[in-house]
């Protein structure tokens, strides 16, 4: 670093010039003060200049950046304000590279600005000016994470706001502004599997993983005979809290006296005394065949007689209750 | 003769001192600080994806969420930005301009209070909290007054203000003013000279000017290290020029001096408010919007404008395509973001404890850093 910033002359602050009604040509925006020094030096690299409000944009050659970068830092442009990328596919009669990166500088010497910009398609990487201003380091890893620009030369170019393993880059145009489903789940282990958020997910699936448990006037009634239908396709499940939704099917009958959610749990362990196992771990369910543990209450029952599952946790509405009685059960000792 | 070994630590994402969801991946060889790795993108909430999708208007609510204990100052550097891009910066009325230096300049006594209650109580000085806390509740009750919330105010409008003040609002900002003065010695006779504020802040996280150019800090970080500047001076915006007001600066570069900038920048900002109420009374009621279109369609252009944020530049690049109501492209540039940048080479060497005293003098926001 050559240049220690002076303080900005105090009283004559630069005002942002009007936008000139005269577009001013490439060689005459080089030749403005601003710039001169620098362009003496990499002029030959600048491809094409503009100006809007007052302030310069030079458009570089992307192989040359680096070179560009140490002429305008040694000259004054010693700060590196911001990096950012553009995607221009849906930009209105865009003919150039897809991708567009800005780099601003800012000069404490001329307390001035200037825009530097390169262009690049989605396979060939930009040479990193990290060794050129240490402050790029996570401005190009931002950009990598949100456009998938690859900084060639750069330390350490991995994702800083996405997680790794995202798949996409967010802020190209063709990413959906309501996300894509990465596969990712979010909490696995509080989630039966295929319930609970996915990283992305639409949002169609949000009525079925909210935890409210309660009543839901303003969503409209749980569609049960639709999950049911679905379970009993060997569909996804529904989520627990579907648990408090008694299903059609939850009848008593003949052969299971306790199939009925109105019955307190001694009770209909009473009625199931002269069952075999699975009888009786099918009265201790909740009866109220939710579907939450993934089958009915007769058929979490008949899975875990058979050794099909030993979870013993999955009775969502059953509670500890239920939980307690199936590890006496299963432990043999009721 | 005794076993030495590095160890790695997990400092966050949910320990109080990081002030929000930042992790930090320690090396640490006892209690020495070898590397640091700073993990962000916890508070992640793609405000700019959500910027190309809504018209420009509707993004100003979305400002207030990105640094959130700063809201007035983002909405300012948006609305000036669009402004900018329309070419309409000139037209602003007086009363506006004077307004929105008003409430940004309270934005940034209450950011700074909300930093120096959080960074005394980090260190362990529990008692500035609750007094930076009885002032800091006297300006959202200010902001209330003025615009019905506290934190996130929505407070500017694309060529003006939303409402004017409401009556006897000056008088309620003066008598604030009067007193906050003696609140500042107040909070200084508890910590400058305080033998253990100095000693865990007093050469703690030294950085050199050219480093903090370097690194791209801005705001109270770099005054610290010496540098004199200050975008409401070296580039101003609104009506800066006409207010007096100084630029503190620090000399070591190290955590003390940067608590010596801060405190002096809240007498200053309580000076520029004094300033401007007589100000605002010889401005006449009323005159708050520009005239200009209801709908907001920018020319085709881009523009990056930056304003002094409490932390630092709080920089906006905005692509127009000329054709929609929509940015095509808004980028952020976020002080917080760019100063956290540098906690790794201020935290080399020192110990574990110490990075709590760099984490509080960075005084990073996670909504903005994660945007």
């Amino acid at each position: 670093m050559t240049d220690v910033p002076q303080q900005p002359s105090a009283t004559a602050p630069k005002p942002a010039a009007p936008a000139k009604p005269v577009a001013r040509s490439l060689d005459e925006i080089k030749r403005d003060p601003l710039v001169a020094r620098a362009c003496e030096r990499a002029g030959d690299a600048i491809i094409s200049a503009k100006e809007f409000a007052g302030e310069i944009s030079l458009t570089v050659d992307r192989e040359r950046i680096v070179e560009v970068a140490k002429a305008f830092r040694d000259d004054g442009f010693n700060y590196l304000v911001d990096l950012a990328g553009v995607d221009y596919s849906s930009y209105p009669n865009w003919t150039g590279d897809r991708f567009g990166v800005s780099y601003m500088l800012y000069s404490f010497s001329k307390n001035n600005r200037v825009r530097l910009k390169v262009t690049t398609d989605e396979n060939t990487p930009i040479p990193s000016v990290t060794s050129v201003w240490k402050t790029a380091n996570w401005h190009e890893r931002e950009t990598f994470d949100m456009f998938g620009i690859i900084f060639e030369g750069h330390p350490n170019l991995e994702r800083i706001l996405m997680w790794d393993g995202f798949n996409g880059h967010p802020l190209r145009k063709d990413f959906p502004i309501r996300g894509i489903d990465t596969g990712a789940r979010i909490y696995p282990e509080v989630f039966p599997e295929g319930g609970g958020p996915k990283a992305g997910s639409t949002g169609k699936d949000v009525k079925d993983v909210n935890i409210y448990k309660g009543d839901w006037p303003h969503y409209g009634t749980w569609p049960v005979a639709e999950i049911a239908a679905r379970a009993a396709e060997g569909g996804m499940p529904p989520a627990p809290e579907l648990a408090g939704v008694v299903a059609d099917t939850a009848k008593p009958t003949e052969e299971a006296p306790w199939h009925d959610p109105e019955k307190a749990l001694p009770e209909r362990m009473e009625l199931a005394r002269a069952g075999n196992l699975k009888d009786k771990l099918f009265a201790a369910m909740a009866q109220t065949d939710c579907t939450a543990c993934g089958w009915d209450c007769e058929g979490y029952a008949a899975a875990l007689a058979s050794g099909e599952t030993t979870d013993i946790t999955l009775c969502v509405p059953g509670e500890d209750e239920t939980e307690s009685m199936l590890k006496q059960l299963m432990a043999g000792k009721a | 003769m005794f076993d030495v070994h590095e160890m790695e630590v997990n400092f966050g994402p949910q320990h109080p001192s990081t002030h929000g969801v930042l992790r930090v991946i320690l090396k640490i060889d006892g209690e020495r600080i070898v590397d640091a790795k700073p993990i962000i993108g916890y508070l992640h909430r793609g405000t700019e994806k959500l910027f190309e999708n809504m018209s420009y208007p509707m993004c100003i609510p979305h400002t207030d969420r990105m640094d959130y204990v700063a809201s007035a100052t983002n909405n300012l550097g948006f609305v000036e930005t669009v402004e900018k891009l329309m070419g309409i910066t000139k037209q602003i009325p007086k009363r506006a301009q004077l307004m929105r230096v008003m409430l940004s300049e309270l934005q940034r006594l209450s950011s700074h209070l909300l930093w120096l209650a959080t960074h005394a109580i980090d260190i362990g000085a529990m008692t500035p909290f609750f007094y930076c806390f009885r002032e800091r509740e006297q300006i959202l009750d200010l902001f209330e007054e003025y615009c019905g919330a506290r934190l996130t105010l929505n407070c500017m409008r694309i060529g003006g203000m939303p409402e004017d003040l409401p009556p006897g609002w000056l008088d309620d900002v003066e008598a604030f003013v009067d007193k906050f003065d003696a609140a500042i010695d107040e909070y200084e006779s508890l910590l400058t000279n305080n033998r253990i504020w100095k000693k865990r802040t007093v050469g703690i996280g030294v950085i050199s000017p050219e480093e903090a150019i370097d690194w791209g800090i801005t705001g109270p970080p770099l005054r610290g290290s010496g540098v004199e500047w200050d975008l409401r001076r070296a580039q101003p915006y609104e009506c800066y020029p006409e207010l007096q007001f100084e630029i503190p600066i620090g000399k070591n570069g190290d955590t003390y001096d940067r608590y010596l900038v801060r405190m002096e920048e809240m007498r200053q900002s309580n000076w520029i408010l004094k300033q401007c109420i007589p100000l605002v009374k010889a401005t006449p009621a009323g005159d708050i919007k520009a005239k200009i279109s209801r709908v907001v369609r920018p020319p085709e252009g881009e523009v990056y404008h930056s304003i002094e944020s409490p932390k630092g530049e709080l920089g906006y690049y905005i692509i127009a395509d000329g054709k929609t109501q929509n940015a095509y492209r808004c980028h952020v540039r976020p002080p917080s973001f760019v100063n956290l940048q540098a906690l790794p080479a201020m935290a080399k060497g020192h110990l574990v404890s110490d990075l709590v005293a760099l984490i509080g003098t960075i005084d990073i926001v996670l909504g903005e850093v994660d945007r």
